[in-house]
């Protein structure tokens, strides 16, 4: 399988980056220039250009090599997704949010996913064409969560199917059902993330959210799966812990975690009804910028509607949020909306009756998210749509952190923009 | 039409042109993992992971990298603490003289000193002097003799790819004779350090 998929798309195309899952917008002049490249020389084709254009032809050539998107000969290392693509949003969602279960063996007091259990869930037999449809549409990243996914005895099978068809699967658990087996497996393959879920850096603070005893249980697991895999250490910013992530941090690095991901508590599912758990803007971005001052770190990867300013592309121009312009979500049993945050309300149709793509192009949900203009769209101009929900009580409502963000000039501690990896 | 569209922020043929150090631009597909939308990942670096090198080769005819026997299919590579072997694969043009040039940086240094350059007594500077043992990976060709011709006479056509990593090396001119392997072993250290 080669390292590139030139997706092609209404404004050009984004490439996939197979090997860091990562996904590079290009305009129209910038991919017919990647496409030729897929079978010519690009340093030929740049010298072959009329003189006046070779400069910022091999200015762009000499950037993307260094990303890594040519072979030593100058060709596209890649292939073309052969796909025609809708005149006003993308081919397909960059990532897909899968329930697997709708069960779990925890109950934790904010959890985005409840009520828990509900009934129904897709077969394995169901999600393999689902997968084959999504990575014909480019959606390469798929995000797996319950309930808890270990719960299900065909995990395992689901992500060699999800692999198999070229797609890039991350994993959330809670971490209690690893075994050695389980940690082998996940050891056998390639995640974008493993992630396991802890609330804080201490017993007391975890096990608060969690259930009692659930932090010591897990450092157990987590001894197995380090000597067999490579995973994150998963933290959810509240009122309560956002004082300690240096401490989650650190217990990440000292569990043998590869990495610690933070991200702030939505006031979604069982959070909706704890107002006093969700941090306030302030809390959330000193967190932030705290982390980013870690002496322990060189690196750090922040990803924000707010956040990477110097990296971050728009590929959509309807002041929308990721939902139905970057991602979409399907629930345990099968039913599709742009964001799992935004509640049943927003369900737009089930892959059991009508294909993924004609949901994400046609679903009504789908359209009205991306309409700017539409009737009620009431100030929504980037953010969270389900924070929006729950805080102004409409999801067209303007966010209420974007609101703060923009008042403090849209800025966040420089460190905070850019991307590092932690020192050795 | 709308690469052109203000409201879209794209990576263009010019967005590069006069400000070199300009990030490439991502699209982030953030929400995939539960409680998207936001946060920061802190990733720490496995010293046991490869050094990240990115490998500049130019020559007029066809080129391939190969690393320990494999070819790579980007120039973008990683190389493990430990011994390998790079073979560079060329297609000369028939009846016309092949430059050869070649850098190699720290994948995550676009404008450090590079540590490896080729020079015109055909050595790679920083590398091994020893050539590695055994035939080339693949096919017929081999070893590559000592460089010889005129730097300035050649390459003009291609001294652009090499102006833009703001390096220089040499131009290395080799006789149009069939396929050539140009083969050399370099030693990955555990401080990433390369020789």
């Amino acid at each position: 399988m080669k390292p590139l998929v030139l997706i092609p798309q209404h404004f050009g195309s984004l490439v996939f980056d197979r090997r860091t899952s990562r996904y590079l917008p290009f305009d129209r002049a910038a991919t017919e220039l990647l496409s030729r490249s897929l079978h010519e020389s690009v340093f030929a084709l740049v010298e072959a250009l009329p003189t006046g254009e070779q400069p910022q032809a091999q200015a762009f050539v000499s950037t993307f090599y260094r990303a890594g998107l040519f072979d030593i000969g100058g060709r596209l290392c890649g292939e073309l997704l052969d796909a025609d693509p809708p005149v006003d949003h993308l081919l397909g969602p960059l990532a897909v949010h899968l329930e697997l279960i709708a069960t779990c063996n925890l109950a934790c007091t904010h959890c985005f996913a409840t009520p828990l259990p509900r009934r129904g869930q897709l077969s394995l037999s169901e999600l393999v064409p689902l997968f084959a449809e999504l990575a014909s549409m480019g959606s390469f990243r798929l995000g797996l969560t319950g309930g808890e996914v270990l719960l299900r005895p065909d995990l395992f099978e689901i992500l060699d199917e999800a692999v198999a068809a070229g797609l890039h699967p991350c994993v959330t658990t809670n971490g209690l059902r690893i075994d050695e087996r389980i940690a082998r497996a996940f050891g056998e393959r390639e995640l974008v993330w493993l992630n396991v879920s802890l609330e804080g850096s201490t017993a007391a603070r975890n096990d608060a959210i969690r259930g009692e005893g659930t932090f010591d249980r897990v450092l157990e697991r987590l001894k197995l799966l380090a000597e067999h895999a490579r995973f994150t250490l998963a933290f959810t910013i509240t009122a309560d812990n956002h004082q300690e992530v240096e401490a989650c941090a650190e217990l990440a690095r000292s569990v043998g975690a590869h990495t610690a991901v933070f991200r702030p508590l939505y006031p979604v599912g069982a959070a909706a009804q704890r107002p006093e758990l969700m941090p306030s803007f302030e809390d959330y971005t000193q967190a932030l910028a705290r982390l980013a001052d870690h002496a322990e770190l060189s690196e750090i990867d922040p990803f924000s509607p707010t956040l990477r300013h110097d990296r971050r592309a728009r590929t959509y121009a309807n002041r929308g949020c990721g939902a139905a312009n970057l991602v979409a979500s399907v629930a345990s049993d099968g039913q599709v909306s742009p964001c799992s945050f935004l509640g049943p309300g927003f369900t737009s149709g089930n892959v059991r009756r009508t294909s993924f793509r004609t949901i994400w192009d046609e679903g009504h949900r789908f359209q009205q998210l991306r309409s700017p203009g539409a009737p009620g769209c009431g100030g929504f101009e980037g953010g969270c749509r389900a924070r929006s929900q729950a805080l102004r009580g409409s999801p067209f409502a303007a966010d209420p952190w974007h609101d703060a963000w923009r008042g403090g000039g849209g800025h966040l501690p420089p460190l905070a923009n850019v991307e590092r990896t932690c020192g050795e | 039409m709308a690469d052109e569209r203000e409201d879209l922020r794209l990576n263009t043929l010019h967005r590069f042109s006069k400000h070199a150090q300009r990030l490439v631009l991502e699209e982030h597909s953030h929400c995939e993992v539960p409680a998207g939308c936001g946060g920061v990942v802190l990733r720490w670096r496995d010293p046991a992971t490869g050094l990240p090198l990115s490998v500049y080769f130019a020559t007029l005819g066809e080129a391939e990298l190969w690393i320990d026997g494999q070819l790579a299919p980007s120039s973008q590579i990683e190389l493990a603490p430990g011994a390998h072997t790079l073979a560079f694969r060329v297609d000369r043009l028939p009846d016309q003289p092949s430059p050869v040039a070649l850098v190699v940086r720290h994948g995550a240094a676009a404008h450090d000193t590079p540590l490896l350059v080729s020079r015109a007594d055909g050595s790679l500077r920083g590398a091994s002097a020893r050539q590695p043992a055994g035939p080339p990976p693949i096919g017929e060709g081999q070893p590559l003799p000592p460089f010889h011709g005129d730097p300035a006479a050649i390459g003009d056509k291609r001294r652009w790819w090499f102006d833009h990593q703001r390096e220089r090396c040499d131009l290395l001119e080799v006789p149009p004779r069939g396929p050539l392997w140009v083969l050399r072993s370099v030693v990955v250290d555990e401080r990433g350090g390369i020789r």
